[in-house]
Parts: C-alpha cells; sequence; structure tokens
C-alpha cells in the first residue's frame, strides 16, 4: 500500500510539473507579442511619416526618371514594373516642375479634383502623376518586403474620398478620362488591378483604405492633415460655374466675398500585407 | 516483529523517487530553456527597440546632408548605440533619380559618389562597405561578422543631383543593428 500511494506520489508531482510547464510556455509564447506589434507598428509608422515628410521635400522634377519602365536589366538594374503599375506612368512630364511634390498635389487639388490639372481647361498640374512616381519610389522598401499600399485624398465632409467615380468627384474622374492619362488610374501598387479599365463601380477593384476586401484585421492606416489654400478672391476661376468642385467652392455661384478658408484635405495611407 | 513488504522508511519511498527526479529534471529544463528564450526575446526586442531609436534620430528631418549625417554620426548615433551596448552602421544613400534597391550590399555607402557610413563596428573584412553588390565574398564576410542584424529602411530626402544642389531628391537610410 505503502509502494503505491508513493507511486501516486510521484505521478501527481510529475501532473504538478507538467502544469508548471504549460504555464511557462504559456508565458513564452504570448510574452513579447504586444511589444513586438508596437514595434512593428512604430516603424510603420516611422516609415509613413518620412514618406509625408518627402511629399513636402522632394522636388517633382527628380521624379522625371522614375518611371514603371525605367532600368536597364543588362546592368544589373531590374526594376522594370510595368506588370505592377501599367506601361507609361508619365513621370517625364515631371521634368519641368521644379517644385515639391507636394505643391503640385496642392495646385491639383485647388479646384476639388486630383485630376492632373487645375479646372477644366486644361492648364496643366501633374500633381496625382507626382504621387504616383513619388510612391512608386519611396514605398519600393515596404514593397519588397511584400506588403501593398493604397493613397488617397480624402475631403473633410464625411471623409469622403475623392478617387471613387461618384457623386460630386464624378464628371472628373470618367472613365475614358482616367484611362487616356493612366492605364491604372490609382495611386497603389495593388495586383488586383488588371487591364486598363480602372475602377468599375460595385464590381472593380479595390478603390480605397476603407475597401473591405482588404484584410483589415491587418491594415495599417495613416492619414495626414493637407491644406490647400483656395484662389483668391479675384481669380477667374470662380467666374467658372464648372471649373470648381463644390467643396473648392462652398460659396456656389459667384465671387466670395468674406474670408476665403484653406480647403482642409487629408492625405491617407494604408498598407497590408500582400 | 516484521511487517510485511516493508523495506525501511526511506525504500518504501523508493518507486516514488523515479518520477520525482524525472520531474524534477523536466522542470529544471523547462525554467533553462524558458530563460533562455525569454533572454533571446528581450535581446531581439533590444535590438529592434535601438533600430527604430536610431531611425527616429535619423528620419526627424526628412532631409539630411552629408554635413547633417557627419553630426549626427557624432553627436546622436555613436553615443546612443554606446549606451545602448550594440553594433550599428548606419548607411546614407543618395540615388536622385530613382531608389535602386538592387544595389543589395546594405553596407555599401559610395553610392552616387557622395554619401555616408556611419558605424561603430570595426569590420574586419574590406569587402563590407567597399563592395557594391552583394557577391558571395560580401555575403559570407557579413554573416561572419554580423550576426542577426536587423535591417530598416527609410525614404529620405537628400540634395540632387550634387552634394550642394538647392533641388531635394530621392535618398535612402538603412539602418542596421547587431549584437556586438
Amino acid at each position: 500500500m505503502r509502494g503505491q500511494a508513493a507511486i501516486f506520489d510521484g505521478i501527481m508531482f510529475l501532473m504538478l510539473v507538467s502544469f508548471s510547464m504549460a504555464m511557462v510556455f504559456t508565458f513564452l509564447n504570448t510574452y513579447g507579442i504586444a511589444q513586438d506589434n508596437v514595434i512593428r507598428s512604430s516603424h510603420t509608422l516611422n516609415y509613413m511619416q518620412s514618406v509625408m515628410k518627402s511629399i513636402y521635400l522632394i522636388d517633382a522634377s527628380t521624379l522625371a526618371q522614375a518611371d514603371s519602365n525605367a532600368g536597364d536589366c543588362t546592368k544589373g538594374d531590374c526594376q522594370n514594373e510595368t506588370g505592377v503599375y501599367g506601361e507609361d506612368m508619365n513621370c517625364s512630364q515631371l521634368a519641368s516642375w521644379q517644385v515639391s511634390v507636394g505643391d503640385v498635389v496642392k495646385k491639383d487639388l485647388v479646384d476639388g479634383r486630383l485630376d492632373d490639372k487645375f479646372g477644366t481647361q486644361g492648364a496643366e498640374a501633374p500633381g496625382k502623376t507626382a504621387l504616383r512616381c513619388l510612391f512608386r519610389e519611396v514605398m519600393k522598401p515596404f514593397r519588397q518586403a511584400g506588403y501593398n499600399y493604397f493613397v488617397e485624398v480624402l475631403t473633410p465632409n464625411k471623409y469622403k474620398p475623392l478617387q471613387q467615380f461618384q457623386e460630386e468627384a464624378g464628371d472628373s474622374y470618367r472613365m475614358d478620362v482616367a484611362k487616356k492619362t493612366y492605364p491604372r488610374p490609382w495611386i497603389t501598387d495593388s495586383s488586383t488591378i488588371t487591364g486598363d479599365a480602372g475602377y468599375i463601380a460595385n464590381t472593380g477593384d479595390i478603390h480605397g483604405c476603407d475597401d473591405p476586401r482588404i484584410n483589415a484585421t491587418s491594415l495599417l492606416a495613416v492619414s495626414t492633415p493637407f491644406r490647400v489654400q483656395p484662389p483668391g478672391k479675384d481669380d477667374a476661376a470662380y467666374d467658372d460655374p464648372a471649373a470648381l468642385e463644390p467643396y473648392a467652392n462652398p460659396v456656389g455661384a459667384g465671387r466670395p466675398t468674406g474670408v476665403i478658408n484653406p480647403l482642409g484635405y487629408q492625405l491617407r495611407v494604408c498598407v497590408w500585407p500582400a | 516483529m516484521k511487517k510485511r513488504g516493508f523495506i525501511g522508511p526511506l525504500g518504501d519511498d523508493i518507486p516514488s523517487i523515479f518520477p520525482i527526479v524525472l520531474g524534477i529534471v523536466i522542470f529544471m529544463g523547462t525554467i533553462v530553456y524558458a530563460n533562455g528564450a525569454y533572454n533571446a526575446r528581450n535581446a531581439d526586442l533590444h535590438l529592434r527597440k535601438t533600430a527604430l531609436e536610431l531611425s527616429y534620430m535619423a528620419t526627424e528631418k526628412g532631409t539630411l546632408s552629408t554635413q547633417d549625417f557627419r553630426d549626427l554620426c557624432d553627436k546622436s548615433f555613436k553615443p546612443y548605440a554606446s549606451h545602448a551596448g550594440t553594433n550599428f552602421a548606419i548607411v546614407f544613400k543618395r540615388h536622385c533619380s530613382k531608389i535602386d534597391l538592387f544595389n543589395k550590399n546594405p553596407f555599401y555607402s559610395n553610392y552616387s559618389g557622395n554619401a555616408g557610413l556611419c558605424t561603430n563596428a570595426a569590420f574586419k573584412s574590406p569587402l563590407i562597405n567597399s563592395t557594391p553588390s552583394m557577391t558571395p565574398d560580401v555575403g559570407t564576410a557579413i554573416a561572419d561578422e554580423v550576426k542577426d542584424a536587423v535591417v530598416l529602411n527609410y525614404p529620405i530626402a537628400v540634395n540632387c543631383p550634387e552634394e550642394n544642389s538647392a533641388t531635394l531628391g530621392l535618398g535612402v537610410i538603412n539602418v542596421i543593428v547587431w549584437q556586438k
């Protein structure tokens, strides 16, 4: 009887050890995960901050060679990414824009549209091209690490993405206009965007950081204020009803009389694992 | 009077000694293993935090000149890494027209003929920071001298096309941190 009791003691001790081991391994499995997530998020945020700073600092003209078909494979520089960004990103048109990318984008956004021109008369303001070319370059390390990204400009009213083909921005983003200038109109490298058709409403490709088809559990979005000074009171843009979108001209018809407040856009960048 | 089956106060517990000794050995092994894993994870977190802090310093302004980089190297990077007890290398690359990620040697700084390398490590192999591409020799030299490095890359605005130009173009900062 005593021998059996002793064996029982030993087995109980083994069970206690097993329980202790389970607790130790549970601790080890969970230890550092929160810190790891914080460090990853911090790195991503710091990267995004660097990207946002580069928008204000980098001269648009320096991006003229940053095209999707740039690079010479025979010299060990295989940077051809036409499969991702399309055949021609038109970065070469930035060669004469010796101002920061942010200034070009602001000039483009003054009329309430991100469409590479100011107003309806076709005045050149390649803000969207500048953003695409810049992001193609500055997101390379992140893309090589296996992430997709999406960039969008939001208006403060309900933070509606300007790029969507709907409502007030609809006319400026008609499919034919987008196709003419951008084989792939979105500022993204998402491989789910295929062909030259661009965005197709309801059934189309990813069209924003809020798109439910993005794996939202691992999506990180960073927004930054992007204020744009609207045209002055005496600007001829106010004489053309179609020149400015309603958001860019809240007064409506005619010239503004009071103080003109800056247009409070937001630039939002989101990244997620490919 | 002789008790049947009784082999003494200690002898009676002999059968329980084996599972008890086994339990103690397993428990001690678990503790030793857990301690090692805990320290390794802490060391990894420490490395990554150090890399992050160094990258905060490097990217704070969003733009760097070669002189700024040298000043940061002496006044910020080296003292911080010394305090953290880690080896580090921060490589400042001016690309200007487009970022060339296929320049695969992360320690090579002489891109476009004018950039910077800040490190507190003394590399035995001159190949490490003098050879642009990641040839097998360079890869072996780096693997021999740099163990389990944390590498972070950030875009940064640099003077282009020359160091004294007024326009800012594309550049990259590589932050590499590893244990001493």
